[in-house]
């Protein structure tokens, strides 16, 4: 046991080689292509009622049927729900969200909380 | 639908950043823009000018819009094009002609991918009506017999053009791009030196924003979520024409395969060039509209060949099934690709 131990072999250095460019390989995935966004856009039922810009700490109540269904926050350039009165607070354990395309779903309310980046910005007209 | 949507999202794009809202406040006026947002033309249409004359400009826009729609659309009996179809000749007023006689160079240059012939085929694969049908090869066939601008006569002097028997045309191919083209002589006569229009996608701008930074125009994703950007282009003075097979298909269900819209002339079916969608950049809104059907049509490498055989006339960005886009030389500096896409590739004028 204690000879095994010593020694680092040749398929130890291919094992840490490998998790290291796995690792490599996971950073460049996740942070190169993830953009931080710029803006929040809020949708209940479908329909734009919030667009926020990302860069300003606020918080945002969102009134369902009269009474404040969900609050969301922003801060630190990211955005998260805080609060929820549906039953699985599903929205609110996602945490936060700050890259372009991430977003939260509250299913219930039908509340849906998109991050946009400059593409989305900006544009004067899309062809196609 | 998919068209209005694009339309309302073209729209909150430019709700969120009114461009000609930025122009120096040294002259206020030049900087005020309206919009109108109108259905013609079976799509969604915004169209925007800026400056002291937008809104007699818009107005006259509008009507031309109108015009133009009640004398080439095949979607209403009594247009002068619903009544040569039925007729099999006709003499053609001055829009009608120019245009015919534009879609018949344009027949002659792409070697037949461009063709306002090929009705017969798209009412054959159900892509006018909705009730969507594989044919069989005897149905193609048949089709294909009344397809072929080189079948119809036309005289571009008197206007009078003879169809071939059971021959009808289309002119939707390029009407649009005609149009944004018509719009922007109608922009200009009205002293307006900034506008743009997209008629349910075919982009076409005049000048530059007001601010002098140049327009900004979203390519759609051939794939994905519609709103879903491929590539962003500024440009000023020029038309942005994309056509793609995503803009309509359908799936059998017997076999699981999926039919596009775009047809090749020379097959009767669905053109599979490996391209998913070709964006055409061009002075010539007409131009732009006709090339991407017949640059898609093409394939990438027959498409380059053409661009480099014409390349003082149009820019373009292609994109191919592989998501890889590829760029015309004469763009490069112009053209980013969206979050997620790669670096395009350069196509130089030199092969």
């Amino acid at each position: 046991m204690e000879a095994k131990r010593k020694r680092f072999g040749r398929n130890d250095l291919l094992l840490v080689a490998g998790l290291l460019l796995l690792g490599v390989a996971l950073t460049l995935a996740l942070g190169v292509n993830r953009r931080d966004g710029r803006e929040v856009v809020v949708r209940v039922d479908g329909e734009i009622v919030a667009r926020l810009s990302l860069s300003e700490e606020r918080e945002l109540p969102i009134e369902i049927d009269g009474r404040i269904a969900n609050r969301l926050q922003i801060a630190d350039g990211a955005v998260r729900m805080i609060e929820a009165d549906c039953p699985d607070k599903l929205c609110v354990r996602k945490g936060a969200v700050r890259y372009v395309g991430d977003g939260i779903v509250c299913l219930p309310h039908r509340v849906v909380v998109e991050v946009a980046g400059e593409d989305e910005l900006g544009l004067d007209a899309v062809a196609g | 639908m998919k068209r209005f949507l694009a339309g309302a999202l073209a729209l909150l794009a430019c709700l969120a950043l009114p461009a000609c809202e930025r122009a120096p406040a040294a002259d206020p006026e030049a900087a005020q823009k309206e919009q109108r947002y109108l259905e013609a033309m079976d799509t969604f249409m915004t169209l925007t000018a800026c400056g002291a004359h937008r809104s007699e400009a818009l107005d006259a826009v509008e009507a031309e819009i109108r015009r133009l729609e009640a004398l080439l659309s095949i979607g209403s009996p009594d247009s002068e094009i619903s009544k040569l179809n039925r007729a099999g000749a006709a003499t053609l007023s001055a829009d009608s002609r120019a245009l015919v006689a534009r879609s018949l160079e344009l027949w002659q240059q792409t070697g037949g991918r461009f063709d306002i012939s090929v009705l017969p085929l798209m009412e054959l694969w159900g892509f006018t009506s909705g009730n969507y049908h594989v044919p069989t090869q005897e149905e193609l066939d048949s089709a294909l017999a009344r397809v072929g601008a080189d079948r119809m006569t036309f005289d571009p002097d008197s206007g009078r053009l003879t169809l071939a028997p059971g021959q009808e045309i289309d002119l939707g191919g390029i009407a649009k791009g005609y149009t944004s083209q018509r719009a922007m002589a109608l922009f200009r006569a009205a002293g307006v030196t900034s506008a743009l229009v997209s008629l349910g996608g075919n982009v076409q701008c005049l000048g530059a924003r007001p601010d002098g930074t140049p327009w900004r125009i979203g390519i759609q994703a051939p794939w994905g979520a519609e709103g879903a950007m491929s590539a962003i282009v500024e440009v000023t003075d020029r038309a942005v024409v994309t056509s793609g097979g995503y803009e309509r298909y359908f799936t059998d269900e017997a076999t699981g395969k999926t039919y596009r819209h775009i047809l090749d002339p020379a097959t009767g079916c669905p053109a599979e060039s490996g391209l998913a969608s070709v964006t055409i950049v061009a002075p010539d809104g007409a131009l732009a509209d006709g090339l991407s059907t017949a640059l898609y049509i093409m394939g990438l490498d027959a498409a380059t060949e053409y661009w480099r055989a014409h390349s003082g006339e149009f820019e373009a960005i292609l994109i191919d099934d592989g998501k890889r886009i590829y760029v015309t030389e004469g763009l490069a500096a112009s053209v980013r690709p969206a979050a997620g896409m790669d670096q395009p590739t350069v196509l130089k004028r030199q092969g």
